[in-house]
């Protein structure tokens, strides 16, 4: 990289452009770790509710549409590709795969919160939200109530995190077809993807825990 | 950068997504499949593999640095601190005959 095509992109305080991406990525990272500690209450919640009221969670989950959670979960695998080819094509300055890569992922993002809405409605059509009306003829109603809260907990964090993300992929849309990003400057980019990618290890976690457990 | 690093990076990516999607439908299949107690530690060991994938190749760990590294090796750290000890707690209440335990 030579001094006079990156120099406009960096900002006084840092060094040269190397320094202020390393900058931007360590706070991220950061961030993110703190965002593991956020969902971790949450995860730790799970793991003390599911130890003591087996029989509950395990009927529980069986409530819960598989095929839609699976399906879910490919949509959000795929916009990880979409997001991570993102990045590649702002690498390689190529503005509209850039373009259609953030749209493409935004669209993905959409469809797994219209699927999450849907599931979210039929539950509610059910009687499985937990509080006076909630209805569960299997073992241990009570203590279902403790996984149907933690299912929309969990996936409710989740799910706003997905909005701020799907905000974040609005911003970047906008700013690529300005021509904001190049091969010389891209961290905005790079750090949206980073949080998108983290929403979707979040997620390759809650499905199995709540999806998956007690199927066989 | 050459077209060639180019598209080998396209072709990383599609194989890391290839292998992310098969990881997903094996961890589905043997959900179905009775493990007794080894169902849960199938599951969360192929979400593991899954998560280092996207960290390694999405999240690009693999050009991180290592102070990157650290750090994010700290939320694992940190997350099973919080887990262990109140589990600890958790299973061993009523271990001592007295009210108040």
């Amino acid at each position: 990289m030579s001094l006079e095509q990156t120099t406009p992109y960096v900002a006084h305080h840092f060094d040269d452009a190397d320094q202020q991406h390393d900058a931007s990525s360590l706070g991220m990272w950061v961030f993110l770790v703190n965002e593991v500690m956020f969902f971790g209450g949450l995860f730790t919640a799970y793991v003390v509710y599911r130890t003591a009221y087996p029989e509950a969670f395990h009927a529980g989950s069986h409530e819960l549409n598989i095929t839609l959670g699976f399906f879910n979960t490919i949509v959000l695998l795929t916009s990880s590709l979409t997001m991570a080819l993102s990045v590649h094509a702002a690498q390689v300055s190529r503005r509209a795969m850039l373009v259609i890569n953030l749209i493409l992922t935004m669209f993905l993002g959409a469809v797994f919160l219209g699927v999450k809405a849907y599931e979210y409605t039929h539950k509610w059509h059910e009687h499985l939200i937990p509080g006076p009306n909630f209805v569960f003829d299997g073992p241990d109603p009570v203590h279902a109530q403790l996984f149907f809260s933690l299912y929309f907990a969990m996936t409710g964090l989740h799910a706003l995190h997905m909005i701020v993300g799907e905000v974040l992929l609005g911003i970047l849309v906008l700013r690529s077809l300005q021509g904001m990003f190049n091969k010389y400057y891209y961290t905005p980019v790079e750090m949206s993807g980073l949080y998108w990618h983290f929403v979707d290890l979040v997620w390759i976690f809650l499905f199995p825990l709540l999806y998956l457990l007690g199927r066989h | 950068m050459s077209h060639e690093a180019d598209a080998l990076t396209v072709k990383t990516c599609l194989g890391v997504y290839a292998a992310l999607v098969c990881l997903t439908a094996i961890t589905v299949g043997a959900a179905f499949i009775d493990m007794s107690f080894l169902n849960t530690p199938v599951a969360l060991g192929i979400a593991s593999v899954k998560a280092l994938l996207v960290m390694y190749f999405f999240m690009e760990l693999r050009h991180s640095n290592r102070l990157t590294w650290v750090l994010m090796g700290s939320s694992g750290v940190f997350l099973l601190i919080m887990i262990m000890l109140t589990m600890s707690d958790m299973l061993s209440r009523g271990w001592l005959g007295y009210p108040g335990k």
